[in-house]
């Protein structure tokens, strides 16, 4: 396997699994910003 | 396009829009719309960021330039901005989580004053209008779902226009995050099922030229520094900017950023070799749609609908942020501090709004003047380098006492010899259908100059960072600015 194959074959692998993980650490700091955002007060 | 793709790019274009609405009832004022009130941690800065910088003009100009050249795309034209954005995450970032700053303009103001803050705020604006992903959306809608050109920039646009409006910075950041793995996600699989058509990697050496497996592929030297100087644009990109005064604490933004640079280069690697393995194919189309060509011809059914989804997120992430960012700097940073100082928060958020519908109708008048994807980005880029990074980076680290004169100077020679600049290649210049640009050559034979358009940073940097000199040595200290302290971070 060439370095150009190599280099192309883990960055597929990142882009999909890197974006689900973030996307998957993601769902719970939204919850709890949206929580944060609901029981803080109107600014003035 | 079958029912089921129809249904997939619908589904998609619905739950952009209910997410606005969510968020819309969770917005008080200017601060909690803009900067989503200081609130976004690592995972929500990484997916916004990462999909707020990429959109259409990375998908299609990236592998515009692979397919003409090949790798050069991403060691010439992309590589740079890991480097600029890594000084971003290290030392930009870190002096500025001291401040209690909302925008880039903001920046300008504290060091120089208002007349700055507004030479900043126009090139900011100007940098941010999304004209190319609002364009390009209309031509995927026309090319791939048979949408007329018009009404899918209409529809495009106002999809974007709609939940931005409503929900500001956190429906963006939220979106972002549906887009961001969206884009990823289809990316990804569609380079592998590519790639299985031109038998890999090695099949596309056997079709293309050497040159296209060349690091620097046959571009001048000067053309190289140009593209590598564009990426010093990522130290005052405004929307990174935006989300750096969005953070939490400067920790998130960190680890944010160094992740990004991690997904961007494999989106960039990706979409380079998409643009190559069109060229491998012999598929004959214009070069900034020969990655949209090549996949949809490989994607079955319903694949081909979340690859369109993917790359409508790809262009909406980016219009979302970037009329944001537009729309605040009108609002915040040019009617408020010189028309109405007193403006409370409310009245800036509902200009705000009203600015944000102005920038995209901007955006869509003003596309229609670039005939490259990669021109147009070195002009915007080189407008808001050439009138804002002396200043800004100086403010922030130069060990004197700045002087409103030389930020003022600076911005003004900056943005007027790049436009200059522009102004007269446009003109005295012709198109070079070899390189996709405008040149202009002055004399003849051995002792000919060839002014490309993209040099405009070549001579803009350097004016502006002269006016600078003149303006430090010939104006009057501001009184010292207060650092503030950092705000504590929110558990």
């Amino acid at each position: 396997m060439s370095a150009w194959t190599l280099l192309t074959w883990i960055s597929i692998v990142v882009l999909v699994a890197g974006s689900v993980g973030v996307f998957a650490w993601f769902l719970r700091d939204a919850w709890r910003l949206l929580r944060e955002l609901d029981a803080q007060p109107p600014e003035s | 396009m079958t029912a089921i793709d129809f249904t997939i790019v619908g589904l998609y274009l619905a739950g952009m829009i209910a997410i606005g609405a969510i968020v819309a009832g969770r917005i008080h004022g200017f601060r909690d719309y803009f900067v989503a009130a200081g609130r976004l941690t690592t995972p929500l800065l990484v997916c916004s960021l990462v999909s707020t910088y990429y959109g259409l003009d990375v998908l299609f100009g990236g592998s515009e330039v692979s397919y003409l050249e090949g790798v050069v795309a991403f060691f010439g034209y992309t590589r740079p901005y890991y480097v600029a954005i890594l000084v971003a995450a290290l030392v930009v970032a870190r002096k500025l989580k001291h401040y209690d700053f909302l925008s880039l303009p903001d920046v300008a103001a504290h060091f120089y004053g208002n007349g700055t803050r507004a030479v900043v705020a126009v090139a900011s604006a100007f940098y941010s209008l999304p004209l190319l992903s609002i364009m390009g959306i209309g031509v995927l809608l026309d090319s791939v779902m048979g949408i007329p050109f018009t009404w899918g920039v209409l529809l495009g646009a106002a999809v974007a226009l709609a939940y931005t409006v409503l929900g500001g910075l956190l429906a963006d950041s939220l979106t972002d995050t549906v887009q961001f793995m969206l884009m990823c996600v289809t990316l990804g699989i569609a380079a592998a099922l590519t790639l299985r058509t031109t038998g890999g990697i090695e099949g596309m050496r056997d079709s293309l030229p050497p040159s296209f497996f060349e690091p620097t592929g046959t571009y001048p030297a000067w053309v190289l520094l140009v593209f590598a100087g564009s990426a010093l644009s990522a130290l005052i990109e405004p929307a990174f900017y935006q989300r750096i005064f969005a953070a939490v604490n400067y920790r998130a933004v960190l680890a944010a950023l160094l992740i990004g640079i991690v997904l961007w280069a494999a989106y960039d690697w990706v979409t380079t070799i998409l643009g190559m393995a069109a060229a491998a194919r012999g598929i004959d189309v214009e070069p900034r749609y020969a990655l949209l060509t090549v996949v949809l011809d490989v994607l079955p059914a319903g694949l081909r609908g979340l690859f369109v989804a993917g790359v409508l997120a790809t262009a909406m992430s980016t219009i979302d942020s970037y009329l944001l960012v537009a729309g605040g700097n009108l609002a915040y940073d040019l009617y408020r501090p010189i028309v109405r100082p007193d403006m409370d928060e409310r009245a800036v958020l509902r200009l705000a709004r009203v600015m944000i519908v102005v920038a995209a109708i901007a955006s869509v008048v003003l596309a229609l003047f670039f005939r490259s994807i990669v021109t147009a980005w070195i002009f915007m880029s080189t407008i808001l380098v050439a009138s804002a990074l002396v200043p800004i980076l100086a403010g922030l680290y130069a060990p004197w006492r700045t002087t409103p004169a030389a930020g003022l100077a600076s911005s003004l020679a900056g943005l007027g010899v790049a436009i200059g600049y522009f102004v007269l290649v446009s003109v005295l210049g012709s198109y070079s259908e070899e390189w996709g640009t405008q040149i202009w050559t002055i004399g003849s034979g051995d002792s000919r100059v060839e002014l490309w358009l993209e040099y405009a940073l070549l001579f803009a940097l350097p004016a502006s960072a002269m006016a600078y000199a003149f303006g430090q040595l010939l104006g009057r200290p501001k009184p010292e600015p207060a650092e503030r302290p950092a705000e504590p971070a929110i558990p």
